[in-house]
């Protein structure tokens, strides 16, 4: 049988084929992924879309927690204050209502008490970064006047942290100073230290104690919620380090089969071109002299 | 009994014949690389006996023509074979830039669409920042100019297919009145009993150019190769050729051969590609892809604009209203400019601008695509699907490529088997050509000795 005598096009085809692995498993090793077009994978391509939609919802969440911690740790260590300040009311008011006094020393006691709630108005209007943090959804104006009045709003916003968490981003205003009364009772004590008997004195210290409870209680609620960040955020991060190993599995390149592939094609490549050379370099015009 | 004047005329002949093998010898070694070259042979035939008497002489040898190796079916299945690699290279090259447009996992509409989604997730926590809210404009722009962008990348790819098919058209008319030419000078040459092969090899090889670009069947008729395409209508008969011509309409270039629009018939040759991408391929993904911007909008909007129970503010207290506008990819764009309009609200109350009880909705809104059309009902899952259906479109249309190219090398393979010029045995013909002249010679100088000698006889 008479053979192809033109065999170029064979190894030419053979070459081309070397270089073209070459070229991907030098790809692959150079930007660390096995799928770089669709078509390289179009199944893993694809779900390669699904896996950056959830990275991307993944690092918001983790935004939103760092924004939340600040804004949530701010709200807290102010409140912290607040019950700072109240329990210097009590002892000032147990202090006032138990020894016998010259009035002129209720009286500073008195004015002593007006500092506390002075203070605690001030940081009952405290704002985060522009926002006031205890006005409840009326985020742009000042929650308490200097009357102890109420101009927040009794609701809270909600923030997602992951596709079936919400968290509350606060205590409305009225529910921490209002309802708890600890502005009605810092005023009583102060008026009761300017006018009242011992035994008024103690009942208002008293109240202001009831307060500060009423209050600790509702303050709970920051630390409830920052300890759910705490675990929300360490469940947003090993759900990261999931999806990147995904991410991985989907795109990455296999870097010791990319290498060793590459060698592969080398040798190939080498092989094919030794071929051609020795293989075109005879005929039998050589042989006839 | 010939005498000595007849051995000196077979000498001759016989020069001339190997003269001629060397000639043929000489044309294939020349064409050796010349593309569609069939190899030739010498035909060399025994010279008619002479009889006298009992006895009957050879004549020596007759140059009696010159013969191309050729397989016709081979040829034949070559050409169909070349039609489909045509065709299979063509959908890939385009397809490849669509793929290409799609590669991009960080500028394309999906990476944009999680960038928007993410400055919503912070609008979420921070409702009235005016830097949370310019960042969500800011990322729906964004959106909106891969909406755009991908859509004129596409238009951009049809457009350039369009060019392709008239540039397509010119060369197949160019090919066609070649191949005509071809056949007036081919039945020219066989009604003057002239030698053709190297007229035929030249039209085997533009026939098989044209089957890389369009369909063609041939049918072998008296006058020749009658070449026809698509719906049967001949672009070649005899020595006349039909011009094929083209007409630009609102879905792209038609081609048109004498007067009927065959654009949607052509299924073969790199022009049959071109039209599958073109009229096939890219109109579903554009099509989808403008479906998923406007049901995408529309989506938004409803979550954005206040109306009836679903009631939303903007940072002023207003309304909300919508917030893009789009009927297809192309002209998807953001309605709102000023970022306190966004609304991320849900209270009615005039002073609680920093609710974000909106926010939820807005962000769920690519959840719930209420169209007919999208077979996906989250805008993820469509970005997702349309990626593969180009990846996977692209990927078979590597491997049908690559099968067809290697069953052409394979049929040129054995084409060359049959009709490749092979330097051994030209060079093993040429010794052979210039052993038999050389002994032809030696006859033509013994004779000569002889004459002399018969001259010279009887002189001494």
């Amino acid at each position: 049988m008479r053979v192809n005598p033109d065999y170029t096009q064979d190894i030419l085809a053979a070459i081309s084929k070397t270089q073209q692995d070459q070229q991907t498993a030098l790809q692959q090793i150079s930007t660390g992924r096995r799928v770089s077009s669709p078509s390289d994978d179009p199944a893993s391509a694809a779900a390669y879309v699904l896996n950056r939609a959830s990275v991307s919802r993944n690092d918001a969440y983790l935004q939103t927690v760092t924004t939340l911690n600040a804004q949530l740790n701010t709200a807290d260590s102010t409140l912290g204050s607040v019950v700072t300040l109240l329990n210097r009311a009590i002892s000032l008011g147990t202090g006032g209502g138990t020894d016998p006094l010259s009035s002129s020393n209720r009286e500073a006691i008195a004015n002593n008490v007006q500092g506390v709630l002075d203070g605690v108005l001030q940081l009952a209007n405290t704002a985060y970064q522009g926002s006031f943090l205890f006005g409840g959804t009326n985020t742009s104006q000042a929650p308490f006047s200097a009357t102890y009045t109420y101009n927040g709003s009794s609701d809270s916003n909600k923030v997602a942290v992951g596709d079936a968490r919400t968290v509350e981003t606060g205590v409305p205003g009225d529910k921490l100073f209002m309802n708890t009364n600890v502005f009605g009772s810092l005023k009583n004590l102060v008026d009761k230290l300017k006018t009242g008997t011992n035994a008024e004195i103690q009942a208002a210290t008293a109240d202001v104690n009831k307060a500060l409870n009423a209050f600790s209680s509702e303050r709970t609620a920051y630390g409830n919620t920052l300890d759910q960040l705490k675990s929300v955020e360490s469940f947003l991060n090993s759900n990261k380090t999931t999806l990147a190993s995904e991410e991985n599995d989907l795109v990455g390149a296999d870097i010791t089969q990319a290498v060793s592939d590459l060698t592969q094609a080398i040798l190939t490549n080498g092989a094919a071109l030794s071929a051609f050379a020795k293989a075109s370099r005879e005929t039998l015009l050589d042989y006839l002299r | 009994m010939p005498g000595l004047t007849w051995a000196l005329q077979l000498a001759t002949r016989a020069l001339d014949a190997q003269q001629g093998a060397i000639n043929v010898t000489a044309n294939n070694i020349a064409n050796m690389n010349t593309d569609g070259y069939s190899r030739q042979i010498p035909i060399l035939t025994e010279g008619a006996p002479v009889q006298e008497g009992e006895l009957s002489y050879g004549s020596g040898v007759v140059f009696s023509g010159i013969q191309s190796v050729r397989d016709e079916l081979l040829e034949m299945r070559i050409q169909q074979e070349t039609q489909n690699k045509g065709y299979t290279s063509a959908r890939l090259k385009t397809l490849q830039q669509i793929n290409t447009l799609f590669s991009d996992t960080t500028s394309g509409i999906g990476a944009k669409l999680s960038a928007f989604y993410a400055t919503l997730q912070s609008l979420s926590s921070t409702p009235t920042a005016s830097t949370a809210r310019t960042s969500v404009l800011t990322a729906a722009n964004n959106l909106a100019s891969a909406f755009n962008t991908t859509a004129q990348k596409l238009d951009d790819i049809a457009t350039n297919l369009n060019l392709q098919v008239t540039e397509d058209v010119n060369k197949v008319n160019e090919l066609t009145e070649q191949i005509a030419d071809l056949n007036a000078q081919v039945s020219q040459a066989k009604a003057q009993g002239t030698d053709s092969s190297t007229l035929e090899d030249q039209r085997t090889e533009l026939t098989r150019q044209l089957s890389e670009l369009i369909d063609v069947n041939v049918v072998q008729t008296e006058q020749g190769p009658t070449l026809t395409t698509a719906n049967g209508t001949a672009l070649v008969v005899g020595d006349k050729s039909f011009a094929l011509s083209t007409r630009d309409e609102s879905d792209g270039t038609h081609v048109y051969l004498r007067g009927d629009d065959i654009t949607s018939q052509l299924q073969g040759g790199h022009l049959g590609g071109v039209l599958n991408v073109r009229d096939n391929f890219i109109p579903g993904i554009t099509a989808g892809l403008n479906q998923l911007a406007s049901d995408f909008a529309a989506a938004f909007n409803k979550a954005h604009a206040s109306s009836g129970s679903h009631a939303t503010y903007d940072l002023n207290g207003d309304p909300g209203g919508n917030f893009f506008s789009a009927t297809s990819a192309g002209n998807f764009a953001v309605t709102i400019s000023d970022p306190s309009k966004i609304a991320a609200s849900s209270s009615a109350v005039a002073n609680e601008t920093g609710s974000n009880g909106n926010v939820a909705s807005l962000i769920s809104a690519g959840d719930n695509l209420d169209s007919g059309g999208t077979p996906y009902s989250a805008i993820t899952f469509y970005s997702s699907n349309l990626v593969f259906t180009i990846g996977n479109e692209t990927y078979q249309a590597q491997s049908q490529d690559s099968t067809e190219e290697l069953s052409l090398r394979q049929l040129q393979n054995q084409r060359n088997s049959v009709s490749g010029v092979s330097i051994n045995e030209e060079t093993a013909n040429l010794l052979r050509y210039q052993h038999a002249y050389q002994a032809a010679a030696r006859i033509v100088t013994t004779v000569d000795e002889l004459t002399k000698t018969v001259l010279t006889m009887g002189a001494q």
